[in-house]
């Protein structure tokens, strides 16, 4: 949300042409009151799992900060019980966001009890989890079997606030060449083999989670690629009355900005025209 | 390789609706998103209101109809979901 002011007029103007009984004086409180819990929110909270260098610091910068790599980046002291991974306070154009930057699965079993450990320790806690993996990564059963476990432990919901982001998809077979740069679109094999990627993380993560087809998410953070349908989930996870507060930090990064002008010129030309039509009958 | 195509190859009207249609979809998903914020924080207000009226001493009528309008509204739009809230209040 960008102007969470306005929203709070309509709201009022709501409520207000709702309940008549209510004087000028108590709404003018009202407003107040209800203005100053709204900016004295607690930041939203974001948990980050994947293993090293699968994109997790990327895709923050591509959904909180336009794609830029942040600067203002302020490690949180630890809770008194250590977590594995980094707790920051990561500062984008539009506001702070808390993220718990943990580690992935599938290195090896002993650190992947630990880990686990961390992610039960975590997740109550946060308004919402990204849990990021490099596609076409196959490694899944790690995760499936920790999904398991965490809907166990600590109950479905916990396991529900999580968004599987599958990244990169940018090199997914046949490769990074067979991306259209001009269009910083995959080609057709490219978004074959993504739909085939996706079927099998649905068939693999689908009985764990409550609303598969909507927690997986195939993506690219540094082509910015698919970024709106990632961000549009990370809000329809979050807590019901606390995404709004994501909307608020929100600043996604532009794909157009790596599209070929041209290309982007010649569509609006065609907008009012034909090319969706043709494009239906063909 | 990657080549550069240009208008009039074969490749670039399939590319362009291609991409016309990746681009409109992203708009509407940024718009759901906005949507759904926006019932997001009417949840927000609702709770932080029952406080708030009980703390000056009133009453709120239809605060529930307040959030779950708004959740109709996400489907048929912001002001379809305002009128149906009005037409709501005005039955007996
Ligand atoms: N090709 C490609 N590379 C990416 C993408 N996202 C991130 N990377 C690269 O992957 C590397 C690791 O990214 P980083 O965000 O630091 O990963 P982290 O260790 O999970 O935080 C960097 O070189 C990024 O530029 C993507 O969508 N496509
Ligand atoms: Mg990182």
């Amino acid at each position: 949300m960008n102007d969470s002011r306005s929203y709070l007029t309509k709201a009022i103007g709501w409520l207000r042409s709702n309940n008549p009984h209510v004087t000028e004086e108590q709404w003018a409180k009202t407003e107040e009151m209800l203005a100053k819990k709204a900016e004295e929110a607690s930041p939203p909270t974001i948990a980050l799992i994947g293993l090293t260098g699968v994109g997790k610091s990327s895709t923050i910068n591509a959904l909180f900060n336009s794609g830029v790599n942040v600067s203002h980046h302020r490690p949180c002291t630890q809770t008194a019980q250590a977590i594995e991974g980094d707790l920051y306070e990561y500062t984008g154009r539009r506001g702070t966001i808390v993220v718990y930057d943990m580690p992935g699965l599938g290195e090896n079993l002993a650190a992947d009890e630990r880990h686990y450990a961390t992610y039960c320790q975590t997740l109550p806690n946060v308004d919402v989890a990204i849990w990021v993996i490099e596609a076409p990564s196959r490694t899944i059963s790690p995760i499936e079997v920790a999904l398991r476990r965490l809907r166990r432990h600590c109950g479905p919901e916990v396991v529900d606030k999580i968004v599987f982001a599958a990244n990169k998809i940018d090199r997914i077979h046949p490769g990074e060449s067979a991306w259209i740069k001009q269009a910083n679109m995959p080609s057709l094999e490219q978004k074959e083999t993504t739909e085939l990627y996706s079927n099998f993380l649905f068939e693999s993560l689908g009985s764990e989670v409550s609303r598969p087809k909507d927690s997986i998410v195939c993506y690219s953070a540094t082509r910015r690629y698919n970024l709106e349908v990632l961000m549009e989930q990370v809000g329809a996870h979050a807590p019901d009355d606390r995404a709004w507060l994501l909307g608020k930090v929100a600043d996604v990064a532009d794909f157009k900005e790596l599209v070929d002008p041209r290309l982007l010129a010649w569509i609006q030309q065609k907008q009012h025209g034909d090319i969706r039509g043709a494009n239906r009958d063909a | 390789m990657p080549r550069d195509i240009a208008p009039g190859d074969a490749e670039w009207d399939e590319v362009a609706s291609r991409l016309a249609n990746f681009m409109e979809s992203m708009t509407a998903s940024d718009k759901r998103r906005i949507a759904a914020d926006e019932i997001s924080f009417r949840r927000f207000c609702a709770h932080a209101m029952q406080h708030i009226a009980n703390f000056l001493g009133f009453t709120l009528k239809n605060i529930d109809e307040f959030v779950r309008d708004m959740g109709w509204a996400l489907k048929s739009g912001w002001q379809q979901g305002i009128e149906r809230a009005q037409v709501k209040r005005l039955r007996p």
